[in-house]
């Protein structure tokens, strides 16, 4: 596969796919991402490092044991374990390494459990038939994709604050307009390279 | 008393507790798969089905299940009961397992039904376990298919495949992508919660004119 | 609700609450972690319940593993039948694999091919998993094309999969310049839906090249039903330059070949 070709496809999972505002995948820590901006940053970087770790670990689950033994039903089961393990394995590793973003993150790190962007990715990476390398390039560009998703959130956050918005649309209604506004934006995306 | 009860458990998942709209669980599939109501309706049942079957197996072994690793076991189940249902899909249903995609696997992460099984489930008998399941599910299908029409109508003219004489027109296709989804939603769950703010206020000013008119009388 | 869990902030100042219900998990999902650190045997519960489940589930496998095989077989079918001249055999029968994304059917009548079936899968590029099948007539043009699988969410893309953009396809040459205009082709675009558009024009060349390169319609044409191992057939010369092989396959075009459409005319857009 040339370079330009592996350029497209993570490009294309960032801006074109976003795992956000088009596959709809991880919407619930978007929309309830922090306004500043380093501890928004902060669950980027867990999330990106649980999906990537989660392909890694689960593509090769899925095409060295589930397949040959024909339990490839199983995947679903075998992927959510392993992913609730990585988690638990990286709430270990930031309480030790990193406490103040580990507090900052409070419940929402465990939460990255039930995010549908992991397991969403990890499925995907399995659906599209991509091979081990370029499954792990597409899950970094997902990853990245929603990193550049919760900054801009965040800092609409924080504009936000100054915003006199109608006692119905407080939360996550108006979060769920402006994520809307943003996807508008993003549809934008559909022509590139062209 | 006890029928009055069982019907309230019932009905709170549909209005008052709708796990959608008012508990903001489960959005992600409902912002997906809503391009069209007969989606909506596929999704809502495979995960009511998940959601039955879970929250009686739960409540089953509940006395059993070790409290700090209940949610690992509640896991354990649901994804067994989701791959059943992506299984039935497949073989039964295969143009619904088509458009549904990666969203039916991904029930086992829709927090709705995680988050009965925690709220409810591990603390409440089979039968009551069994309503909720019912309740909730009931009210998630509802959700879906009130965003699915909104965005199946304006977006393609049609409901359910059958054709709207006033929006076939001219559809807003917008609606059929996401930010269609996303600003439906926005606005739904915003209606929702205007019209509880309602209730809530018709319900304070009827209990001041009551201890007003209690004070007047005493 | 209790406000401090391990030393954990229930909700720490600079989240938004998304619902309660939502902190409840998390909660829960918290006072799980490290519990197999501090005693293995706690993950015999979950584990045994996963050794039962599993067994459910081998059950129900063992029920749907035909039918879904069925499901997709007959999918398969359909959309092959869609999209090729008509034919009688069992056409999956006939499915060769030409290269990992590109695969091949031949379909026959009255003991002779009477058209070529092809899927065409492209994993790169923003699309993302996009696959089409293609129905190939005798006299080297597109009979019909058709998305098979696509990974994008319904919208304008899915417009370029259906009519009309879907049928400027059809009774195009096999070597027909498959791009869109922007490109420098001649194929129309959807507006807003590009590159869907270039991923049906991406996967057509491809599978058209694979085609080619295993002997093109010479090559299958004269065994339907064997694998192509040996050189191509009797007739023309091994090597077909553009021009030269839409005029020999006219020259040897199998009777019943007269039941495919006529070629339209090249370069005409819609």
């Amino acid at each position: 596969m040339g370079v330009a070709e592996i350029l497209m496809l993570v490009l294309g999972a960032i801006l074109v796919n976003n795992v956000i505002f088009q596959q709809f995948l991880g919407i619930c820590p978007y929309l309830g991402v922090s306004k500043k901006l380093d501890t928004a940053l902060g669950m980027g970087f867990a999330v990106t490092f649980v999906m990537t770790l989660a392909v890694a670990v689960t593509w090769p689950i899925y095409h060295l044991v589930l397949v040959p033994l024909d339990l490839g039903y199983l995947r679903t089961l075998a992927f959510i374990l392993v992913i609730a393990s990585l988690v638990q394995l990286v709430e270990i590793v930031l309480r030790k390494v990193a406490k103040g973003l580990f507090d900052a993150l409070g419940i929402y790190l465990p939460l990255i459990t039930t995010n549908c962007a992991i397991l969403g990715v990890a499925l995907l990476a399995i659906q599209n038939e991509y091979n081990y390398p370029v499954a792990l390039l597409f899950a970094f560009g997902s990853a990245i994709g929603f990193i550049l998703a919760i900054v801009i959130f965040a800092g609409i956050r924080e504009r936000m604050e100054l915003m006199e918005v109608p006692k119905a649309m407080e939360g996550v209604p108006i979060a769920l307009v402006i994520a809307g506004i943003v996807a508008m934006a993003f549809q934008g995306f559909a022509g590139l390279g062209g | 008393m006890a029928t009055s009860s069982v019907s309230a458990e019932f009905m709170k998942g549909i209005w008052k507790d709708n796990p959608v709209l008012r508990l903001l669980l489960g959005l992600c599939p409902v912002l997906a798969v809503t391009t069209s109501v007969e989606n909506g309706l596929g999704m809502g049942a495979a995960a009511t089905f998940v959601l039955l079957c879970s929250n009686i197996v739960v409540s089953l072994l509940r006395k059993i299940i070790p409290p700090r690793m209940r949610i690992p076991c509640f896991i354990v189940v649901i994804a067994a009961f989701v791959t059943i249902v992506d299984l039935v899909l497949q073989g039964f249903f295969f143009e619904l397992s088509k458009s549904l995609g990666v969203f039916v696997p991904l029930i086992v992460v829709n927090c709705i039904i995680l988050g009965r099984a925690e709220a409810f489930a591990s603390k409440n008998g089979i039968f009551m376990s069994m309503i909720d399941a019912l309740g909730m599910g009931i009210g998630f299908t509802f959700a879906l298919v009130a965003v699915g029409t909104v965005r199946e109508i304006l977006g393609n003219g049609t409901w359910l495949g059958f054709p709207v004489p006033p929006f076939t027109a001219h559809p807003w296709i917008i609606m059929i992508l996401p930010p269609g989804a996303f600003i439906t939603l926005g606005l739904l769950i915003a209606g929702m919660n205007a019209i509880t703010q309602r209730q809530e206020e018709l319900r304070k000013s009827r209990e001041r004119e009551a201890r007003l008119a209690k004070g007047g009388a005493a | 609700m209790p406000e401090q869990e391990q030393q954990r902030s229930v909700q720490p100042p600079e989240h938004e609450e998304i619902s309660e219900a939502r902190e409840q998990i998390g909660e829960a999902l918290a006072q799980s972690s490290g519990a197999a650190t501090i005693s293995p045997l706690i993950m015999l519960p979950p584990v045994l319940i996963a050794a039962v489940m599993g067994l459910l589930l081998a059950m129900v496998y063992a029920v749907t593993e035909e039918p879904i095989a069925e499901a997709k077989r007959k999918d398969k079918q359909d959309k092959l039948t869609q999209v090729m001249p008509a034919f009688g055999n069992d056409i999956l029968a006939t499915e060769q694999e030409l290269s990992e994304d590109v695969r091949l059917y031949v379909g026959e009548h009255e003991g002779a091919a009477s058209g070529f079936g092809m899927t065409s899968a492209v994993k790169t590029g923003y699309s993302g998993y996009f696959s089409i099948v293609f129905g190939i007539a005798p006299d080297g043009t597109i009979e019909r094309v058709r998305v098979l699988e696509s990974a994008e969410t319904p919208g304008l893309g899915s417009k370029a999969a259906e009519s009309p953009y879907i049928d400027q396809f059809d009774g195009k040459p096999l070597d027909y310049s498959f791009m869109v205009a922007k490109d420098g082709g001649e194929i129309d675009a959807v507006t807003g839906a590009t590159i869907t558009s270039r991923a049906v024009c991406s996967a057509l060349s491809q599978g058209i090249g694979a085609f080619e390169s295993a002997g093109g319609i010479k090559e299958f044409a004269s065994r339907p039903t064997d694998t192509a191992e040996q050189p191509g057939a009797t007739e023309a010369a091994p090597t077909m330059a553009a021009e030269e092989e839409l005029a020999v396959a006219e020259e040897t075009m199998e009777p019943d070949a007269a039941e495919a459409p006529a070629a339209e005319e090249v370069g005409s857009g819609n």
